[in-house]
């Protein structure tokens, strides 16, 4: 007995102190503003990558690129200008929904003369030429050879991620016959081992083919993705900026803490698919880390950020599928929705956008804010206000007490919340300036609010400003008439 | 020397002749019980407290309706079809064995007439509270992977289609 006893203590002990050793545990603590204070110029920021940093599956996605201002990446900058009021030129965006690592260089012929749906902040975006790659088309937009700060997400379609995810899930078919024919889909056609070796592949030594040509920052040499991220430090951003690397999330808690009413699925995935490409993520994580800490070689020059990380929250899944609100879309989204995009399931939402951007804030403020001036100047140096700002717009004034009146739109997935006599329901409000990220509206009374129809007009008063320690705030209004569109 | 026992002390523990015959049908008949209380008492324990996927659905705990009247009020009229799909798969359920009469009846004439594929699956992802939509959705999908072998020689899993219609049946019934 006393052996046993011995055992399952040495047993914990193990499992506490591998915990102890995970990334988890050893990384940094989430962003809070530093004691850095704005540069003292205008920054120059591009934001490049696949569908995961375009926006895709976040609102006001538009275009051939999925490209939305509440992407991690143009987010990360609104909360730096409003939060620290950096000056941040309008930078510009080659996100490209379904792109892969070797597109940055080398062209993607797909996107030539594409309405690409810049975020509308950046005016019409400019239309990739024929043959251009994406890093040509960031120059067109811009006219910077280097940037102060590159933000990236790479590598999922380079592992064919996104066809994974395709193959586990359900489909729904036009016809009944095809529904009940496909009746026997096991689930997850590529195997575990399969895609291991595809991840360790990718973020291993195998070098691009080439990883650009000549006249680009790759100079027509072959390269792995420690080479890429070397290339891209090295020609794309400036010798004190920052390349921020953003990985990928879990797409699904783990199905040990899924509700058992669940009968074993998630947005139609099987359990043992569920947790094996939860295997994977934190595979891909951890190698994406590793070859981002190889390249940067301790400089701090390169930055990784963990989606998967941020998404765990240390234990408290925002995957699909855990106990509280989900960070990424659902199966059902595009039907949910009316966009009809089914693309957008498995992609972060606004919140998840935000979470990131938070993080990505972070790293860059670590990195590019300049140091706090001292004894002086120290006043001006002081973190974030207590009370809240006072935001005019040409239109309106944004103040406690003001009459509020804007179109909106219900920010799901968060669901309106019903009390005895109140409704409580979170919008986002394109005419209300972009320094509050959402408008939460109390209205008393009862409201038929439905996903499909999202827009409402709300007549109020603005009853208070909530600034969170991140640095963005939110507008709450008590309304005195919504009207349902 | 002195005995605690009076000499007439019969020792109830002494093996007498006779009784040691008697003794094993004993045991055996109990042994049997045993084996057979065991098999009846061990998937009821199981099922409570060690509950495999589609064991209890009528004892696994539903998440809290968010939006209780809007989904009320939306099955009441153009979510009625999700209500009348779980009729549908309710008639399947009934029998251990479903006809394939029946089976090729709700595929091609039942299933047909609330819509298409894509207009069911866009009904039920309408439905406001989001943990009801995935209910059905999980149903559906549970037909789908039986309902196809319903009709051949290799029906898939009918559990998973129970199961989760019950847990919808159930939710169903909180929302009346």
């Amino acid at each position: 007995m006393a052996r046993r006893l011995r055992w399952v203590l040495a047993s914990v002990a193990a499992v506490a102190l591998l915990g102890a050793l995970s990334p988890a545990a050893a990384s940094s603590p989430p962003f809070r503003s530093t004691r850095n204070v704005a540069p003292d110029r205008t920054i120059t920021w591009l934001d490049t990558g696949d569908s995961y940093a375009s926006g895709e599956g976040a609102t006001g996605a538009t275009g051939y690129c999925q490209q939305s201002a509440n992407a991690f990446g143009p987010k990360a900058a609104t909360l730096l200008r409003t939060a620290k009021k950096w000056s941040i030129d309008a930078a510009p965006m080659t996100a490209c929904t379904s792109h892969r690592a070797d597109d940055l260089f080398n062209s993607p012929l797909e996107l030539a003369g594409k309405p690409v749906g810049a975020p509308p902040e950046r005016g019409p975006g400019v239309v990739p030429d024929a043959g251009s790659s994406l890093w040509e088309w960031g120059q067109a937009t811009s006219d910077v050879d280097r940037f102060d700060v590159v933000t990236m997400s790479f590598g999922g379609n380079n592992v064919d991620f996104g066809k994974l995810i395709t193959d586990c899930q359900t489909l729904v078919p036009t016809d009944w016959g095809e529904f009940f024919s496909g009746s026997h889909q096991t689930g997850c056609e590529t195997s575990e081992k399969v895609l291991t070796d595809r991840i360790q592949a990718f973020t291993g030594g195998t070098p691009f083919e080439p990883m650009g040509p000549a006249d680009s920052p790759a100079g027509g040499r072959n390269g792995s993705l420690v080479d890429f991220y070397k290339t891209v430090a090295d020609t794309m951003v400036n010798d004190k900026g920052v390349l921020v690397v953003v990985g990928y999330p879990r797409l699904f808690t783990p199905s040990k803490h899924w509700g058992r009413w669940r009968g074993g699925r998630c947005n139609t995935v099987h359990s043992f698919d569920a947790d094996m490409l939860g295997n994977l993520a934190v595979l891909f994580d951890e190698r994406l880390r590793a070859a981002v800490a190889t390249a940067d070689g301790g400089r701090g020059k390169i930055r990784y950020v963990s989606r998967l990380e941020i998404f765990d929250d240390d234990g408290q899944y925002k995957s699909l599928c855990g106990d509280g609100v989900e960070w990424l879309n659902s199966i059902m989204l595009f039907l949910r929705d009316g966009t009809l995009r089914k693309d957008r399931g498995f992609h972060p939402n606004d919140l998840g956008n935000v979470a990131t951007a938070e993080r990505v804030a972070g790293e860059v403020d670590g990195v590019v804010g300049a140091p706090p001036p001292t004894t002086t100047t120290a006043r001006a140096a002081q973190p974030a206000p207590t009370t809240e700002p006072t935001i005019k717009s040409d239109e309106q004034t944004y103040e406690i007490g003001s009459n509020f009146s804007a179109t909106c739109t219900l920010a799901w997935p968060f669901a309106p919340a019903r009390g005895r006599e109140h409704v409580q329901f979170r919008t986002t409000c394109p005419a209300v300036p972009k320094q509050f990220l959402f408008v939460d509206v109390v209205y008393v009374g009862d409201l038929d609010l439905r996903p499909s129809k999202p827009q409402v007009r709300i007549n109020g008063v603005v009853a208070d400003i909530i600034r969170s320690e991140y640095g963005f705030t939110t507008l709450v209004v008590e309304a005195d008439e919504v009207l349902v569109k | 020397m002195t005995t605690p026992f009076p000499a007439s002390f019969e020792d109830p523990f002494a093996s007498r002749p006779g009784r040691k015959r008697r003794r094993w049908p004993v045991a055996i008949v109990a042994l049997v019980v045993l084996v057979v209380a065991g098999f009846i008492a061990y998937p009821r324990v199981r099922a409570t407290w060690f509950p495999d996927t589609f064991d209890a659905p009528e004892a696994a705990q539903l998440p809290a309706v968010v939006e209780a009247d809007a989904t009320r009020a939306y099955f009441a009229g153009p979510g009625l079809k999700v209500v009348q799909m779980r009729e549908l798969t309710r008639k399947l359920t009934a029998e251990e064995e479903p006809p394939a009469s029946l089976c090729a009846e709700v595929m091609t004439v039942s299933f047909p007439a609330l819509g298409t594929p894509t207009d069911v699956t866009m009904l039920i992802a309408q439905i406001p509270d989001v943990s009801t939509a995935e209910m059905a959705l999980g149903h559906l999908d549970a037909l789908r992977r039986w309902l196809g072998g319903c009709s051949s020689s290799a029906p898939g899993p009918r559990d998973e289609l129970i199961f989760t219609g019950v847990v919808l049946d159930r939710r169903l019934e909180e929302l009346t």
